[in-house]
């Protein structure tokens, strides 16, 4: 493939943003690097993408230190992931739900 | 009347993005590597293409990886970029290349720190940002013969301090860096004047080393040389 026509694996920048996270020492990284990629790939501020999945900016900022596990993670931001084509979800969800 | 050129648009955007990332947005690395990820493949290729890795050039895995890898340097780097220089995968080259020496190692020589520390010579330089561990100038790990020549001859023209600064300038050049005297005074702790002094005297004096011995034809028809 030629460098114009060049596309990256985003489930593997996720994953390689989950564990940098988690080197760094966040409980649930899966569930950050989830979030930031989704805010991410939105390009939208902290402050919009909290209000558009209904937390505080205080909460989202909780999520995206690693601070919530993906089960308590909020369903309009799970609802944004799925609908994101270049995120698998089946395969950045972490084994045991944590 | 001359008109304004036009705005680039990824210009642009990578600006706003850069700025997201050097405020600790790491939300900002997924749009850049989404939109701008082409960029980076082309500087990881091509730092591939100059290790001579072509087993690895041919294995989009191992490209990926690469390419994220560069994206995380730019990230962590993200807050010393000036928005008016170079674009980050021409000036964080220098950390790239060490990022990626680190993961696949080298064609030839393999990274020993223990060696590299010998260089007491290199120690008058400030290396404490991004100065290349390996660079593909390097004679002792070139697979071209004109870098081996190049090696050679710098080493019979420059001190150790003066042919670091040349590879560093051409390697830079080489990327489309548009103002490598900058990039290297940056990375080697010396001044943008004192870089182009000493390639010009380094050059002058390769100039001359070539006019007058013919073991070194090859090299002066790489172009490299060129004043």
């Amino acid at each position: 493939m030629d460098d114009e026509r060049w596309s990256s694996d985003l489930n593997l920048l996720c994953e390689r943003l989950s564990e940098r996270l988690a080197e760094d020492g966040a409980v649930h990284a899966d569930a950050a690097a989830l979030c930031i990629a989704v805010r991410g790939l939105r390009s939208t501020s902290a402050r919009d993408f909290a209000r558009e999945v209904h937390l505080t900016p205080a909460e989202l900022a909780r999520v995206e230190t690693g601070e919530v596990a993906w089960a308590d993670l909020p369903d309009d931001l799970l609802r944004m992931a799925a609908a994101e084509p270049r995120l698998d979800l089946d395969r950045l969800r972490p084994d045991d739900r944590s | 009347m001359q008109t304004a050129p036009p705005i680039d648009s990824e210009r642009v955007r990578l600006v706003t993005l850069m700025a997201a990332m050097a405020e600790g947005d790491q939300g900002a690395v997924f749009a850049l590597v989404a939109e701008l990820g082409h960029h980076l493949a082309g500087t990881v290729r091509a730092q591939l293409r100059s290790y001579g890795r072509h087993d690895l050039l041919h294995d989009p895995d191992e490209v990926e990886g690469l390419v994220l890898t560069a994206a995380f340097e730019i990230l962590d780097r993200a807050g010393s970029w000036d928005p008016d220089g170079a674009p980050p995968w021409v000036w964080a080259r220098n950390a790239i290349h060490a990022a990626v020496v680190r993961e696949i190692g080298h064609a030839s020589v393999e990274l020993d720190p223990e060696l590299l520390g010998e260089r007491e010579e290199w120690d008058s330089l400030d290396r404490s940002s991004s100065v290349d561990e390996l660079d593909p100038f390097d004679p002792c790990g070139a697979h071209d013969p004109r870098l081996r020549l190049l090696g050679e001859a710098l080493g019979a023209t420059a001190s150790p301090r003066d042919q670091l600064v040349v590879r560093q300038f051409l390697l830079q050049k080489a990327y489309g860096d548009p103002s490598p005297s900058h990039t290297v005074a940056a990375d080697l702790g010396l001044g943008p004047d004192n870089v182009r002094q000493i390639v010009s005297r380094v050059g002058r004096r390769l100039r001359e080393l070539l006019a007058d011995d013919d073991r070194y034809r090859l090299l002066g028809e790489s172009g490299w040389l060129a004043a």
